[in-house]
């Protein structure tokens, strides 16, 4: 009974109201009251353990890990991302802010989980393989530092934005290098992704690519951002705005081969009769 | 020559020649009629870029891990073009019993490089078998093979879905492809004698429909169609193999009369005798070697290495007012 999937809901229902009341803490609280600062990486914690109960549930009733469905993927997402954020808010002072815009995708993901069929699909053969470990593992990390990244972006461009004359420009500043120090690990992150996800798919399926959605989908990501990255260096008089609307894109394609071409594809990620 | 070489390294141009390699792999992506070798172009115009930009960009020099991840992103696109050049890759289908024969690889990519293929035969199909999971998922494969080996030695080998089979740098992969075979015994009316495997359609996918043709050595074209006892419960685990397979061959005649033949059953034709001996499995092997591979995956692992430790000397072992060099400024032009 406690591993049913009638404790896997509540405890899904649980994650997005706790979701939900990170979103508000990150609005309500202010950052620079120091008493309250445990509010929000205490409610980012507590998400995780319930994130981290549902897919312990889902595990042990299926004898399996969660890397097959749309459901499987949002719910490690919705651990995976959390995660990354909450080590990144107690290691970066800076990107702290960020939580204003991280909680609200986190409530939305969640809510989008909630309305996805949960039916766990028997993981092919093909999957039982550390390199998939590896593969997973780095993609994730790429993720959730991408996510940090885009949203302490976001609150940048939305600052500069709203005041054409940032009263807090060295904030402003070491919140713009904690961005990239985020994308350059990113950078690494999905690097390894990469490259293990094509020894994976040559130990798989004989080749280590083969031009479906979805590694194509992973190689322009990476070229987006390399492409970012370089930019970045070499076009000096660019507005910084482009830059920041830039991670956001990485982010956005990110989002779309991590959440929507896995699921829109054909068979190759999927494994075939 | 040195100003020319160093345009043509610049970090502005590869800014630009980036953007023809994004939109490359986009159509390739999307077009099914776009081969992806087009992406060897811009692929081309960044390595020379690269090699331009490593001869005389100072930053190289100053930064000795930007150096090696470049050098290594280089090495990767260097040791893939040779891999694609030497590259062998191809299908063939296996019936249990039958002996690897090279020249039966339905060729998807032969390097132009590549002097020859696998010498046959190498190894003879043994037992195949596919374990299924409720709702038809399929599971394990495995292959049991017999590998020539020296003097007439020959030793038994399993392989399947977590481990591949590689004999003299070309891999075995089994695949999704598989199915059916029935082994058919011709005597003509001459005396000559046959024994060969029609396979059947990939199975369970095209349970429905597992028919085939096939010109008799009496030039009759007779279709086909594997009938078998029990079919597939997809709410059950269950084994593909061929053992205890209960089947009837329905042979259709040219004139459309029908027949149905069990094992060991016989049935005359125009010519000469066809009998049905028995099922047996197939398997579809993806056969590929590409010499380069182990190097690329060396290059790209270092390149991940030396970038980390260009990262690190960039964002963490420097004071931050070098960090904050390209950003700065522009926040100077916003603030």
């Amino acid at each position: 009974m406690p591993l049913s999937a009638e404790t896997e809901r509540l405890l899904l229902i649980l994650l997005v109201v706790t979701f939900a009341v990170a979103s508000l803490a990150s609005i309500l609280v202010p950052q620079s009251d120091k008493r309250k600062a445990i509010v929000v990486p205490g409610i980012i914690t507590i998400a995780l353990v319930l994130a981290a109960a549902a897919i312990a549930v889902r595990w042990v009733r299926e004898d399996q890990g969660p890397f097959l469905t749309l459901y499987d993927v949002l719910l490690s997402n919705l651990f995976s991302l959390a995660f990354v954020y909450l080590a990144v808010y107690l290691l970066v002072r800076e990107m702290r802010p960020a939580a204003i815009v991280v909680m609200p995708v986190l409530l939305l993901l969640g809510l989008w989980l909630v309305r996805v069929p949960a039916e766990a699909i028997p993981l092919p053969a093909t999957y039982d393989n550390y390199w998939l470990w590896l593969h997973v593992i780095s993609g994730k990390l790429f993720f959730g530092l991408c996510l940090a990244a885009a949203s302490g972006a976001t609150l940048l461009m939305v600052g500069t934005v709203r005041d054409s004359r940032p009263a807090d420009a060295p904030a402003m500043r070491s919140t713009d290098v904690a961005v990239w120090r985020l994308m350059s690990m990113a950078f690494i992150c999905q690097s390894f992704m990469l490259v293990a996800g094509a020894v994976w798919a040559h130990s798989a399926w004989g080749r280590y690519w083969a031009w479906d959605s979805l590694e194509t989908w992973a190689l322009l990501t990476w070229l987006v951002l390399a492409l970012l990255l370089h930019v970045r260096i070499t076009f000096k008089q660019l507005s910084i705005a482009y830059l920041w609307a830039g991670v956001v894109l990485v982010f956005a394609l990110a989002f779309l081969t991590f959440l929507g071409v896995p699921f829109v594809s054909i068979a190759p990620h999927k494994g075939v009769m | 020559m040195m100003p020319s070489v160093a345009k043509l390294g610049s970090l502005k141009l590869t800014a630009i020649l980036m953007l023809p390699l994004i939109l490359t792999v986009f159509a390739v992506s999307r077009l099914d009629s776009l081969d992806s070798n087009w992406v060897a172009i811009p692929l081309a115009l960044l390595g020379i870029n690269l090699m331009a930009a490593i001869a005389t960009n100072a930053a190289f020099r100053r930064q000795p891990a930007l150096l090696a991840f470049h050098v290594c992103l280089l090495a990767v696109i260097v040791l893939a073009g040779i891999g694609a050049l030497y590259q062998y890759d191809g299908h063939v289908e296996l019936v249990e019993g039958e002996a690897f024969d090279a020249s039966r690889v339905e060729l998807t990519d032969f390097g132009l490089l590549r002097q020859r293929g696998p010498d046959s035969p190498q190894f003879t199909q043994g037992r195949i078998t596919v374990d299924y999971a409720p709702g038809l998922i399929r599971q394990s494969t495995f292959s049991d093979v017999l590998v020539d080996g020296v003097a007439g030695h020959t030793s038994a080998r399993q392989f399947g879905d977590q481990a591949n089979m590689t004999i003299d740098g070309y891999r075995f992969s089994t695949s999704f492809n598989k199915g059916f075979a029935a082994v058919l015994h011709w005597v003509g009316s001459d005396g000559d004698i046959l024994l060969g495997a029609i396979n059947f359609p990939s199975y369970p996918e095209y349970e429905w429909k597992q028919i085939n043709d096939w010109t008799t050595p009496g030039g009759e074209n007779i279709g086909l169609e594997l009938e078998l006892a029990a079919t597939v419960d997809r709410a059950q685990a269950w084994r593909l193999q061929s053992e205890g397979s209960n089947f009837t061959i329905k042979i259709t005649l040219p004139d459309g009369k029908t027949a149905r033949l069990g094992r060991g059953e016989s049935l005359s034709l125009h010519g000469g005798q066809l009998t049905v001996a028995e099922l047996r499995m197939w398997m579809g092997y993806r056969v590929d070697s590409n010499p380069m591979l182990q190097w690329v995956f060396v290059a790209a692992l270092l390149s991940i290495a030396a970038l980390s430790m260009h990262f690190y000397e960039k964002y963490w072992n420097v004071g931050r007012d070098r960090v904050t060099e390209a950003g700065g400024q522009r926040h100077a032009a916003i603030s």
